[in-house]
């Protein structure tokens, strides 16, 4: 997909999506690789939906279930936990760590009636720029998809 | 903007927001006026700046002007990504007396400017960030760095060329060195070289060819250096402790041998890719040798004379076709990554095998041509007027027939296949990280790339791997042995330098128990990699407690969440720290309604 042709069909909405729905995505970053990817995604001008804000954390594992549910609960349509890739932690295993915490933290979001896929986890290293930014589109879309969080009366 | 009531003595309050249009850089996507007119209603900010540059030295100037005159205690920055120029801008700030942990900046510039085309989303955003780094700012605490000690002495790992010169620059300091050799004899692979570039001979005193002249001095340098201790047929096994004294664990013949080093450098370097792995070029038949077994021929014929020739029947050979890129880059047949070094060795072979034997044809098939050292072109044209020929195009198969061998490659300058006769085929085999190097990374707590080879934490700058562990030569990827010995007087240097201070200050983004909310259950313990965490009965309240070791903390934070109690909390990213900027980020639309 051509930079100006996804960020085209991701700030038009998916198809199922609202029109005016400009969803708030919140990103966790951890510093080594994924903070450092979605810097290199700068660097190279890779374009992309404005919707997303970033908060870096040293690895992902510092990303604590509760960061998420504040989130959630402040009104955040959808949250992304990036780390690296599996055996590339800096921390050496945070990010296993992470991998099981997130799958537990889905099932504990659909208990609270969210979709599940309004939570994601992706491995993003310092050189995948591409990775960030295609990741940044198609979680955009996903979260366009499902609308509004139920915390501000979406389903 | 001091108001004309508070006196001086009164503390400093309130936040600076100084916002970096980066030289236009991000002034151009981002409306930062009208940001900072929007923040100036903000009652926890007492001032806003927009700069052309921060960074730049009339930025600095600017933000120590700032800190001189106005009464802030803390300040929030919207620039460029604080990984890259986040320590100079808050440097400034520090050295005119402010607590440096009393600072935090957002990225609008890679994460904002750069990727939002549209001007009024790019400052929608860019305020939310700011906003959320103004809400983590009134959360941060004021810290000291911890003082880490550092023990004087250095453990290297591998005696190779960069082994031997870290080993000999630290030992020249005066400090203590434990070298650990895997194999019997110091040298490595280079030890076993017949020539190296760029003099095409030995490289010191171009008498003779003879090995023993190149590395035989070094090799008994580091052999008769009092303060360098070699352990030969030994292996790392364990390394315990934190930055500034670890503890290490040796293998060696005579039993295990425990050492406290301050500072490891791991030159472990690398091996040649196995032919055998790419089954159509047929290594295994004896016309088809690599470049390591011609280096041996060519060692052998310089000791003992009477030529070069092949192994098959010991006849000299009449074609000799290289073939380059030999397990390197093509990930189908091996590695991705280009091994650097092959072109110029291949040519350095070819060159001499001409020398030896004039009439014989020599050709070297490559895809390009690549040798990124000073002297290569001139080595190159040097070989071409010497009569080698250069074939571009990959060769596809060698093809065994009888007792005769043949090498089939396309030409892609005059677009024909070739079927060349061939008695001698050589294989520039590229370069992999030594066995075992993964096992050192694991020990060591050091990330390892895709290629399997060491892994900077900036690729940008050479420099440590880990706090106090460098890393040098071909361990970090492939490289000239020139270009080894730079990166570990490199190593060397900054290994020393630490040592010489003999302690570190260090940023306190370390974890720490709240004793009281501790019950002792022990996640933390096991959650930590560093083994930096330990439960410990409190006597005065007798029940467990754990009890973090700061130096050996490396601030990942996992333990943080682990804790079922939030007993443990990480400098700078504490719960209400990083919580205020998860609120301030997900109600941005409520809040932005002005
Ligand atoms: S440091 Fe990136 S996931 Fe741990």
């Amino acid at each position: 997909m051509s930079t100006d042709a996804a960020h085209k069909s991701a700030s038009q909405g998916g198809n199922g999506g609202d029109e005016h729905f400009e969803p708030r995505i919140l990103v966790f970053c951890c510093n080594w690789c994924s903070y450092a990817g979605a810097d290199l995604a700068g660097v190279s001008r890779l374009q992309m939906p404005p919707y997303f804000r970033v908060i870096r954390t040293m690895c992902s594992a510092r990303v604590d279930p509760e960061f998420i549910m504040r989130a959630f609960q402040k009104g955040a349509d959808g949250v992304l936990v990036a780390g690296c890739h599996p055996a590339d932690c800096h921390y050496i295993g945070g990010n296993y760590r992470t991998r099981r915490r997130m799958a537990l933290m889905k099932v504990l979001l659909q208990q609270f009636g969210f979709d599940p896929d309004r939570l994601r986890l992706e491995w993003v290293s310092a050189g995948e720029g591409e990775k960030f930014q295609k990741t940044i589109i198609e979680f955009t879309n996903t979260i366009k998809e499902l609308g509004v969080s139920p915390m501000k009366g979406g389903e | 903007m001091a108001d004309p009531a508070r006196t001086k003595e009164e503390e400093r309050k309130g936040i600076a927001v100084y916002l970096c249009s980066c030289r236009n850089e991000i002034g151009r996507h981002v409306d930062l006026e009208a940001i900072a007119e929007g923040l100036k209603k903000d009652p926890r900010v007492v001032t806003v700046g927009v700069h052309e540059a921060l960074c730049s030295n009339e930025g600095q100037e600017y933000l120590k002007d700032e800190l001189r005159s106005k009464k802030f205690e803390r300040v929030a920055v919207g620039a460029c990504s604080p990984n890259i120029q986040g320590l100079i801008v808050s440097r400034a700030l520090e050295e005119e007396g402010m607590n440096r942990y009393l600072f935090e900046q957002v990225n609008i510039r890679e994460q904002c400017a750069w990727v939002h085309p549209e001007k009024k989303e790019a400052t929608r955003k860019a305020k939310s960030l700011v906003k959320s780094a103004i809400a983590r700012a009134e959360k941060l605490q004021p810290l000291e760095d911890i003082i880490i000690p550092i023990k004087d002495s250095t453990l290297i790992i591998g005696g190779g060329v960069s082994g031997m010169q870290a080993a000999l620059d630290i030992a020249a300091a005066g400090y203590k060195v434990y070298l650990v050799e895997r194999t019997d004899e110091l040298g490595g692979r280079t030890y076993k070289l017949s020539m190296t570039f760029p003099t095409h001979n030995c490289g010191i005193c171009c008498i003779q060819y003879c090995r023993e002249c190149v590395f035989t001095p070094k090799i008994e340098d580091v052999l008769q250096d009092k303060n360098i201790e070699v352990m030969l047929n030994s292996e790392v096994e364990e390394m315990t402790g934190g930055f500034g004294a670890r503890h290490v664990r040796i293998k060696t013949p005579k039993g295990p041998r425990e050492v406290d080093v301050g500072t490891i450098i791991v030159a472990t370097g690398s091996k040649t890719f196995d032919p055998k792995r790419i089954p159509e070029l047929r290594y295994g038949h004896p016309n088809v040798i690599s470049t390591t077994e011609l280096e041996q021929i060519l060692v052998a014929q310089r000791e003992k004379g009477g030529g070069i020739r092949r192994p098959l029947d010991g006849k000299v050979p009449k074609t000799v076709n290289f073939i380059q890129c030999v397990g390197s880059r093509d990930k189908t047949k091996g590695n991705a990554h280009c091994s650097l070094v092959c072109c110029t060795y291949a040519i350095g072979q070819a060159r001499e095998i001409k020398k030896i034997n004039p009439d014989a044809a020599v050709y070297i098939h490559y895809i390009d041509l690549r040798g990124p050292y000073r002297g290569f072109e001139e080595f190159y044209n040097a070989a071409k007027e010497e009569g080698i020929n250069f074939v571009r195009g990959r060769v596809s198969e060698v093809v065994v027939d009888k007792d005769k061998t043949y090498v089939r490659a396309a030409d892609t300058d005059s677009d024909t296949l070739l079927n060349i006769d061939s008695d001698l085929i050589v294989l520039a085999v590229g370069q992999e990280p030594a066995d075992g190097s993964d096992q050192i990374a694991k020990i060591l707590h050091i990330q390892t790339d895709i290629d399997r080879f060491m892994k900077d934490i900036n690729p940008m700058f050479p420099s440590e791997f880990r706090r106090g562990i460098y890393v040098a030569g071909t361990a970090q990827g492939p490289k000239g042995i020139r270009y080894s010995i730079e990166e570990a007087k490199s190593a060397a240097a900054s290994a020393i330098d630490l040592m010489k201070k003999g302690k570190t200050k260090f940023p306190r983004i370390v974890a720490f128990v709240d004793e009281e909310r501790c019950r002792g259950c022990g996640r933390c313990e096991k959650t930590c990699e560093y083994e930096a965490i330990t439960v410990v009965p409190d006597p005065k309240r007798g029940v467990l407690v754990s009890r973090i070791d700061e130096i050996r903390c490396e601030g990942c934070g996992a333990c943080a969440v682990a804790c079922c109690n939030k007993a443990i909390k990480v400098n700078g990213y504490r719960l209400e720290q990083v919580e205020a900027m998860v609120t301030e980020l997900s109600e941005e639309e409520v809040t932005s309604d002005e």
